[in-house]
């Protein structure tokens, strides 16, 4: 969990930083690991390896992604959508693309995946069902999002 | 560097992500932009369009994956020597390698600027040329 930890802290404001020019700072590690009902974009991905199994998931609320993308995009959006929520999984999916390959260094054996997005106005994120959790928040230009990670032990 | 007057087809699965190469080709200077969601779709357009210059594509992708995508690029002669980039998150050695032997011109690992798409298609064309 320490080595995801870090690894996802360092490659979340790598990502930001290189492709969008835009500084994502980690506020630490929190127990925290639910989210309240709200509107959000949430990014999914499943972590599948031989030892270890869970969940990697980017959530962003509706005005973190949308200052986000108007910056990016110089365009004007205020709301989630079918036309704009597959930002959060690409954000997700650079991130862990960036620190796959240094945690499968340290011998672990992660598999590629293809994230998957969530989004609406009453959206609500728990990690309750895993039994190691953490959630890593992060603020860029003062506006909050979170990396949240839960895994459990590979069947 | 390529004629920027090129045909580019941008293949990836994520609107986002097409719209940012997009963004990126349109700043260097390329023109003629043509985009696929997937694979198989990207494979539909070579195969009836047929002249596209230059395919950047994602590797990471429902339906037909970019390196399924570049295998059938190069098994079909009227292609087989199409520059084709391959632009993506998976950054792994042996993923390298894999797409290095299916004959791929150029490798870009997200994240990734304009400045660097562009130094990896001006050595994509080198190859391309010199090769």
């Amino acid at each position: 969990m320490q080595l995801l930890q870090s690894e996802m802290c360092n490659s979340v404001g790598e990502v930001f930083r290189t492709q969008f020019s835009l500084e994502a700072r980690t506020l630490g590690v929190t127990a925290a690991t639910e989210s309240a009902p709200g509107s959000c974009a949430v990014g999914v991905i499943n972590l599948v390896g031989p030892s270890v199994a869970g969940s990697l998931i980017l959530w962003m609320p509706k005005d973190s992604f949308c200052k986000f993308l108007n910056v990016i995009f110089s365009e004007s959006h205020t709301d989630v959508s079918a036309a704009n929520a597959d930002a959060v999984a690409e954000f997700l999916n650079m991130s862990y693309g960036v620190a796959r390959p240094k945690i499968n260094q340290k011998g672990h054996s992660l598999q590629p995946a293809i994230p998957s997005v969530i989004w609406g106005s009453d959206v609500s994120v728990s990690l309750n069902a895993y039994e190691d959790k953490a959630c890593l928040p992060f603020t860029c230009m003062d506006l909050p999002f979170n990396v949240l990670i839960g895994l459990k032990k590979a069947a | 560097m390529f004629d920027l007057k090129t045909r580019v087809l941008i293949v990836d699965d994520m609107m986002t992500m097409r719209k940012l190469v997009s963004k990126s080709c349109k700043e260097i200077g390329f023109t003629e932009l043509a985009e696929a969601t997937d694979g198989a779709l990207a494979w539909q357009k070579i195969t009836e369009e047929g002249n596209f210059g230059l395919v950047i594509s994602d590797w990471n992708m429902p339906n037909c994956t970019g390196l399924d995508l570049l295998k059938r690029v190069r098994a079909d002669g009227r292609f087989s020597k199409m520059p084709f980039v391959m632009l993506t998150a998976e950054a792994e050695q042996h993923q390298v390698v894999d797409a290095m032997k299916a004959q791929v011109t150029g490798y870009i690992i997200k994240p990734f600027t304009t400045e660097i798409l562009k130094g990896k298609l001006g050595e994509a064309y080198k190859k391309v040329v010199g090769g």
